[in-house]
């Protein structure tokens, strides 16, 4: 039964046939990673042990013993800040999390114009912040010891000026635990028919009340292999309708000598649509993104590095610290 | 007949009468007659003068100061619009002096440090970049020279990058605008949130300013 359902699920990634588009979709915060492990692990979902498994595969919190929490944070530019925070516990009847992620910009100017009659001035008049947040409540539980489901409610706001955008969607994954070797299965946003929704009390055509934005649905198949001191994982994900392909593949290493030290690379590719000289077109973003955590009773600190597209800021580092009871 | 304008002939003659008249009608001005300098004069006829000149060297200075302040005189931050278009222009100075003719004046930017001279903004911000209307960037330079814009979103990614050549549309002396819609990327929507735009001559940044997009 389990080689059918592998093969089935195997099957299922080779009729996956990605294709060129240039959709945009509802920017969720979640697209960082969920922490610097998922991160330095070149964005794998559903192998934590951590409570941050709340923004990835629901169905990975079966891992959680008694109690996890887990904290993330990282900037970009000097000016974008990302932070989640997660908790799980485990219950009688399953695990339950809950995760608030949160990416923030300050001091964005508010420019008006003063009209002459040969002159246009532009000036500021204020400046305001611009808040996008994610909440996450999980459930997962086993049907066997082997076969665990997840299911994770949604709920999407974000708030900027005269802006306020909300909508919520689900999420419902599997991981199935064969030992050394563990898969993963998640659909993300699998209520294609709702989209956030935006309010806003500026009047005029610069106004975006009453307009949407669709929320991809994700489709994420990943494996994990254990081998003596390494560990060897590989990601597939679909993005959207237009099914963007997105892969991973990363090793950890795990020294016998040091067995509270993990050390990582991981190489990770995924179109982005970018307008450059005139032209728009698709490109395959490579990166490779290495990083390391260190455990101490329970306590685990994450760091990675990835380097970035910025032309001052060309470096990105990501930490995050958890602890599990 | 004759004899009655001989006459009157003797009569202004004899009685400086033209030189009353003349008076007269100048009172008659409120004396604007009698302010008209030799300053003026000379101002005018340079206007004509300079205006030649212009065209003797082949329109060199003609089109020094362009009005760019006008929301009509912007393009597109694509660059995509190539057609030369000349909206509105005025004559840089008027020279008075005696060397009018045989030395214009020259305006040399050769050592001017090429920057961005005021903060880039964006109007409206946030703006829908879906509209027709989108947003103006506005920047001044100090000088003619090229340099590139890009856009980076909020996970550092570059989703845009467009070069302006010196001296074209986007890359003058003074005040500059660009527009932002929906036309800008080929067509495609940016996704709703912020989105940090980079002004780069010769890989280093010269100037960083930040826009929010809303759908």
């Amino acid at each position: 039964m389990i080689i059918r359902f592998v093969m089935a699920v195997l099957f299922s990634l080779v009729i996956v046939s990605p294709v060129i588009a240039f959709e945009s979709y509802y920017f969720s915060p979640d697209l960082v990673g969920s922490s610097a492990r998922s991160v330095r692990l070149g964005g794998i979902e559903g192998m934590s042990y951590h409570a941050d498994s709340v923004f990835e595969n629901p169905a990975a919190l079966y891992r959680v013993r008694r109690f996890s929490t887990s904290f993330f944070q990282t900037n970009f530019m000097e000016e974008v800040m990302y932070q989640n925070i997660a908790v799980a516990m485990k219950t009688s009847i399953g695990v339950f999390g809950l995760g608030f992620f949160n990416v923030g910009v300050d001091n964005i100017p508010k420019t008006e114009k003063m009209e002459y009659s040969d002159y246009t001035e532009y000036y500021v008049r204020y400046n305001f912040n611009y808040q996008n947040s994610l909440l996450k409540a999980s459930y997962q539980f086993s049907t066997s010891d082997f076969l665990h489901f997840g299911f994770s409610g949604s709920y999407f706001f974000s708030e900027f000026d005269t802006v306020k955008a909300e909508g919520y969607n689900y999420d419902l994954g599997f991981v199935l635990d064969l030992g050394r070797l563990d898969l993963s299965v998640l659909i993300r946003n699998l209520m294609t028919s709702n989209e956030i929704l935006f309010s806003d009390t500026e009047i005029g055509a610069n106004s975006s009340d009453g307009q949407t934005e669709k929320l991809s649905i994700q489709n994420v198949y990943s494996v994990n292999y254990r081998l003596r001191n390494y560990t060897i994982m590989a990601q597939l994900k679909t993005v959207g309708t237009q099914r963007e392909l997105h892969r991973s593949v990363g090793l950890q290493f795990n020294p016998r000598f040091l067995p509270f030290v993990k050390g990582s690379v991981a190489y990770k590719q995924h179109p982005l649509a970018v307008y450059d000289e005139g032209v728009l077109q698709s490109l395959e973003k490579n990166s490779i993104v290495s990083g390391m955590e260190i455990n101490l009773l329970g306590l685990n600190f994450n760091y990675a590095y990835e380097r970035s597209d910025h032309i001052e800021f060309e470096h990105k580092h990501y930490f995050s610290v958890g602890l599990t009871l | 007949m004759y004899t009655y304008v001989k006459r009157i002939q003797n009569y202004f003659v004899r009685y400086k009468l033209g030189v009353v008249l003349v008076s007269f009608f100048i009172f008659l001005s409120g004396g604007s007659l009698g302010a008209a300098t030799l300053e003026d004069i000379t101002a005018y006829s340079s206007v004509t003068f300079t205006r030649m000149q212009d065209v003797a060297h082949g329109l060199n200075d003609f089109f020094e100061i362009v009005n760019r302040k006008l929301e009509k005189n912007v393009v597109n931050i694509n660059n995509q619009d190539k057609n030369l278009v000349i909206l509105e222009m005025a004559f840089k100075s008027f020279n008075n002096s005696s060397t009018a003719l045989s030395e214009p004046e020259d305006v040399n930017d050769d050592d001017v440090e090429p920057a961005i001279t005021s903060r880039p903004l964006v109007y409206p911000n946030p703006f829908r970049q879906s509209s027709t209307d989108g947003a103006i960037l506005s920047y001044d330079l100090s000088k003619d020279f090229s340099f590139e814009i890009h856009i980076y979103n909020m996970l550092s990614q570059r989703v845009f990058k467009q070069t302006f050549q010196e001296g074209f549309f986007g890359a003058r002396k003074g005040s500059n605008r660009l527009k932002i819609n929906y036309e800008s990327l080929g067509g495609y929507l940016l996704s709703s949130g912020v989105y940090f735009y980079v002004f780069v001559k010769d890989q280093k940044v010269l100037s960083r300013g930040k826009m929010v997009v809303k759908p």
